[in-house]
C-alpha cells in the first residue's frame, strides 16, 4: 500500500516551486524535494526516492515527458508514481499523457490549499492527518 | 492570554483611512485596543477618557499644528508614549525638536511598510506571544497561517507581474516588426498563465491564456498572423498590464500586516536574514524625489527618513545612527560636497556609506565627489531597480564589515585575556617555584 511522506516536485518556475512546496509541506505534512530542470530532477528520484513525482511538463531541455521516460527506465525510479503539472488542457494532450502512462494529470492553476487532497485522490489514498 | 499582560490602549490620531486600517490590523495582532480619531478636536475629546497608553500621531491633521498641540499636552502633563508616524516634518530641525524636547519615542516618515511596521509595533507591545502559538500543534494544519503564508508570496509574485507584462509588451512590439524570437514572448506567457491562478490572480490568469495562445500563432508562423490577432495580443497585454499594476497599488495601500509579518517571521526563526531592514536617511531639497526614493526603498523594507534640508543633520544620524546615507548635490542653502566632509571629520560617520543622487553628471563632479568621501554617485535621472541595488549593496556591504570589525574586536579582547591568563599563571608558577625552592633550600 502506496504511503507519502516524501514529494519530489519538478518544475522550472520558482513561484510555482514556491507555493507547491507550502501546499505539500504545510498542508499535506510531507517532505519535499525540490528540482527545477529534469534532469535535476533525474538525479534527486535516484538518490532521495520520493515517494511520488510532480512533473512539470513545459520544461527547457529534458522536459516532462522525456523526463518521464528516462525515470521508467532507471530500475530505481521505474516505479515512482508520477503526476503531470500541467499548463495545457487541450484533450488530445491528455490523453497523451494518460498513454505514456503517467499516475495522473494536475492542471495548472491549481488550487494550492486543495493540492494534497487531489494528490491523494488521483492516487487512491486517503489524507493522512498528522 | 497571560493575564500579567496588560492590554495596551492606542490613541491613533490620522486621517488617513488606509494607515488606520494597517495599524489596527496590526494592533489586533498584539491584542490591543484602538482608539481613533481622524483629527486633533476627535483626539482632543478622546484623550480625557481613553486613558491611552500609547499616542500614534500623523503630524498633517487639517486642523492644527500637531507639534504645537502635543507641546500643549506635554506641557499639561500629559505622559503618554507618542510615536510620530507621518508625511510631513522633513525639516531636520523638526526631527530635533520632536525628538528631544517632545519625548517621542519612535518617529517614522511615510511610506512606512507593513514588515518594519509590524517589528516596531511588536517592539513597543510588550506582547510576546506569536499569533498563531495559541493553537495546539497537534490540531492539524493551521491553515489560517497557511493561507497567509500563500498570501504573502502571493503580494510578491503580483509585484513582478507589471514588469514581466512590460516585458511581454516590448518582445511583442519587437515581434510586430519581424524581431527577436516569439519562443521567448511565449514561455513568458506560458509560465505566467500557469502561475497566476494558483496565486488567486484569476484575472490575469484568463488574460494569460489569451496571450499565450495568440503567441503560440506568432510562434508558428507570425507572417501569417493578421492585424487582428496583433490586436488582441497587445490589448490583452495591456489589460494585463493594468490590472496588475492596479493590484500592486492596492497592495501597497491595504498590505495586511498580519500576511507580510508573518512570511518575514518565518524567516527569521529559520535564522534566514532577508537582508532587508536597512535604515536610511536621504537629504534633498525636493519633497517630489525625497517621496519617490522614499516609496522605492521603503517597499524594499527598507526605513527610509527623509529630509530637505541639512541643518541639524549631525543631530539627526547621532540619534538615527543610520545604515546609510543619500545626499543631494545642490541644496539651496548648502553644497552637498560640504556637508559630505562636515560628516567624514566626525569619527562616528567616517565609515557610514555616503551615496549621492544628483542630476549633475559631468566627470569632474563625479571626481569632486569621491574626493569629498562619498562612497558612490548615482546620477539623476535613476531607474528604479539600479537604485534599490546600489543602494542594498552598499548597506549591505557596510553592516558585513561592522559585523567583521566587531567579531575582531571581540577576537582581541579573547586574545587579551588569554594573554593575561598566560602571563598570571606563568608568575604564579613562578612564585610557587620560588616559594618550594625556598622551602627545599
Amino acid at each position: 500500500m502506496l504511503k507519502i511522506d516524501k514529494v519530489l516536485l519538478v518544475d522550472d518556475d520558482d513561484y510555482i516551486r514556491r507555493i507547491a512546496e507550502i501546499a505539500l509541506k504545510k498542508v499535506g505534512k510531507w517532505e519535499v524535494l525540490l528540482a527545477k530542470s529534469g534532469s535535476d530532477a533525474l538525479t534527486v528520484a535516484r538518490e532521495e526516492s520520493p515517494d511520488i513525482i510532480l512533473l512539470d511538463v513545459t520544461m527547457p531541455d529534458l522536459d516532462g515527458p522525456a523526463t518521464f521516460a528516462k525515470l521508467r527506465e532507471c530500475a530505481g525510479t521505474a516505479s515512482i508514481p508520477v503526476i503531470f503539472l500541467t499548463g495545457r488542457v487541450q484533450q488530445d494532450e491528455l490523453a497523451r499523457f494518460n498513454e505514456l502512462g503517467v499516475n495522473g494529470v494536475i492542471n495548472k492553476p491549481f488550487d494550492p490549499m486543495k493540492l494534497p487532497e487531489q494528490i491523494c485522490q488521483m492516487l487512491g489514498l486517503e489524507q493522512r492527518v498528522n | 492570554m497571560d493575564s500579567n499582560n496588560k492590554q495596551t490602549t492606542i490613541l491613533l490620531i490620522d486621517s488617513d483611512d488606509r494607515f488606520r486600517r494597517l495599524i489596527i490590523s496590526a494592533g489586533e495582532q498584539y491584542a490591543s485596543r484602538i482608539i481613533q480619531a481622524t483629527s486633533l478636536a476627535e483626539a482632543e475629546l478622546e484623550l480625557p477618557f481613553c486613558k491611552a497608553d500609547l499616542i500614534i500621531l500623523d503630524c498633517q491633521l487639517k486642523d492644527g499644528d500637531a507639534m504645537n498641540w502635543l507641546q500643549a499636552k506635554r506641557q499639561s502633563g500629559m505622559n503618554a508614549e507618542v510615536f510620530v508616524i507621518t508625511n510631513g516634518c522633513h525639516l531636520t530641525s523638526d526631527y530635533t525638536k520632536l525628538k528631544s524636547e517632545l519625548g517621542v519615542k519612535v518617529f517614522l516618515h511615510k511610506p512606512v511598510s507593513p514588515y518594519i511596521l509590524g517589528e516596531i509595533l511588536k517592539e513597543h507591545f510588550q506582547v510576546d506571544s506569536k499569533p498563531s502559538a495559541t493553537k495546539p500543534p497537534s490540531d492539524g494544519p493551521d491553515l489560517d497561517a497557511i493561507e497567509r503564508e500563500i498570501k504573502a508570496l502571493s503580494t510578491e509574485y503580483m509585484r513582478e507581474l507589471p514588469e514581466r507584462f512590460e516585458f511581454l509588451k516590448r518582445q511583442v512590439q519587437d515581434l510586430k516588426l519581424g524581431r527577436g524570437e516569439a519562443s521567448t514572448a511565449k514561455n513568458e506567457a506560458h509560465k505566467i498563465k500557469g502561475t497566476a491562478s494558483s496565486y488567486g490572480a484569476h484575472e490575469i490568469g484568463k488574460l494569460a491564456v489569451v496571450i499565450d495562445d495568440c503567441l503560440r500563432k506568432v510562434d508558428a508562423n507570425a507572417s501569417a498572423c493578421d492585424a487582428a490577432l496583433w490586436k488582441t495580443l497587445e490589448d490583452a497585454i495591456d489589460e494585463a498590464l493594468r490590472v496588475s499594476q492596479e493590484s500592486v497599488d492596492q497592495s501597497n495601500s491595504e498590505a495586511a500586516v498580519p500576511a507580510v509579518y508573518s512570511e518575514r517571521q518565518a524567516l527569521s526563526s529559520l535564522g534566514l536574514s532577508c537582508g532587508r531592514g536597512h535604515n536610511i536617511v536621504i537629504v534633498d531639497d525636493d519633497p517630489d524625489f525625497t517621496k519617490r526614493v522614499s516609496l522605492v526603498l521603503g517597499y524594499e523594507d527598507m526605513l527610509v527618513y527623509s529630509f530637505n534640508d541639512a541643518k541639524n543633520l549631525s543631530a539627526v544620524l547621532a540619534d538615527l545612527s543610520p545604515d546609510l546615507l543619500i545626499l543631494d548635490l545642490n541644496m539651496p542653502d548648502v553644497d552637498g560636497f560640504e556637508v559630505c566632509k562636515r560628516i567624514r571629520l566626525d569619527s562616528r560617520w567616517r565609515n557610514l556609506p555616503i551615496v549621492f543622487l544628483t542630476a549633475q553628471t559631468g566627470w569632474e563632479t563625479r571626481v569632486a565627489a569621491f574626493d569629498a568621501g562619498a562612497d558612490d554617485y548615482i546620477p539623476k535621472p535613476v531607474v528604479n531597480q539600479e537604485l534599490i541595488a546600489r543602494i542594498r549593496f552598499r548597506a549591505e556591504k557596510s553592516r558585513l564589515q561592522e559585523q567583521v570589525q566587531s567579531q575582531t574586536s571581540i577576537n582581541q579582547l579573547l586574545w587579551r585575556a588569554m594573554y593575561m591568563l598566560l602571563v598570571q599563571s606563568q608568575a604564579t608558577s613562578r612564585q610557587e617555584g620560588l616559594s618550594s625552592s625556598g622551602k627545599s633550600g
